[in-house]
């Protein structure tokens, strides 16, 4: 994505320093890549008031990049919130009938109970290991040179991530199942609905 | 979005960014140049907003790669035009013409050089 795609001024209307055009441009270019389903056009509105208002403060900030990363993060939380607002605001037969409920709701329930499992059954050790798979598309090789241990012995301590891994995925699978079956009862909601 | 990437991304807040390594660490470890047992490695697999960093230094990083590969891929600097520069810079007859004198000369020269081998 090219630079002239945002346009980063203050609020008196002039270009925003080199420091913080290169920290929002970053952490913009972050989110489009790491929120694909975000509109790309709202995510620019966010980076050029995001730009504007550290351009407002620089004084206070400490380290651009960093704020305008984490800065960025939050306005993408916020945008998901609101989204979520919008679908929770339409009527339950219009929600039904766009597939919205069913899928997000079943998503919102099993990727909670994944993401506590992960928490609680991965250590520090794994995490990372499955951070270097996931991000840095590490291999064995990689993850021994990393972790300073045998290709052997990274083999096997990928092979544990993935057995854990599956293990959690069972676990939200199977828990969810029941907590679905759970509310619908609860709120008096048929199957179909779910 | 990907799941794995997400639970990273939320699972771990620290608005206060406690025990945080620097930025420069963080983009050492994404381009893999932190030694195994640097603190740091642990840190950002537990702190969402390390790891949102940590994921734009490998764009960063990825894009900076990207752009010197492209930069790689220029042709190197030569003394003499190449023969597709003689055809932009003349036309198809005046590059015939030029042709087949650098061909006379080529042949002229070996003569020249056999000649001499042999005396």
């Amino acid at each position: 994505m090219r630079k002239s795609e945002l346009h980063l001024i203050s609020e008196n209307g002039d270009t925003v320093t080199p420091e913080i055009a290169g920290a929002v441009e970053a952490a913009y270019h972050w989110a489009v890549s790491v929120f694909p389903s975000m509109d790309t056009a709202l995510l620019a509105n966010a980076a050029e008031r995001l730009a504007r208002d550290m351009e407002a403060n620089k004084g206070e900030l400490e380290s651009p990049r960093r704020y305008a990363y984490a800065a960025m993060h939050g306005k993408v939380r916020d945008l998901q919130k609101s989204r979520a607002a919008n679908e929770s605001t339409m009527p339950l037969h219009e929600l039904d009938r766009l597939g919205v409920a069913a899928i997000s709701f079943q998503d919102d329930i099993e990727r909670s109970i994944l993401f506590q499992q992960l928490r609680t059954k991965l250590s520090d050790r794994d995490r990372f290991i499955l951070m270097l798979l996931t991000e840095l598309d590490a291999g064995p090789q990689n993850i021994a040179r990393v972790l300073g241990i045998s290709t052997e012995a990274a083999t096997k301590a990928i092979q544990r991530v993935r057995q854990r891994l599956a293990a959690c995925l069972d676990t939200a699978e199977r828990c969810s199942k029941e907590k679905r079956a759970e509310i619908s009862a609860s709120k008096g909601l048929t199957r179909e609905w779910i | 979005m990907d799941l794995i990437r997400q639970f990273f991304l939320e699972a771990f807040p620290n608005p206060q960014r406690i025990d945080c390594p620097g930025e420069e660490i963080i983009m050492a470890l994404a381009g893999e140049e932190l030694p195994p047992d640097h603190p740091a490695c642990l840190h950002v697999a537990s702190c969402s907003e390390c790891f949102a960093e940590f994921t734009g230094c490998i764009l960063e990083l990825e894009k900076s790669k990207d752009s010197n590969i492209v930069k790689s891929q220029d042709p190197p600097p030569h003394r003499g035009p190449n023969w597709s520069e003689i055809a932009s810079a003349v036309g198809e007859e005046d590059l015939l013409s030029v042709a087949v004198q650098r061909l006379r000369e080529r042949i002229a020269l070996y003569r020249r050089r056999r000649e001499k081998q042999g005396t």
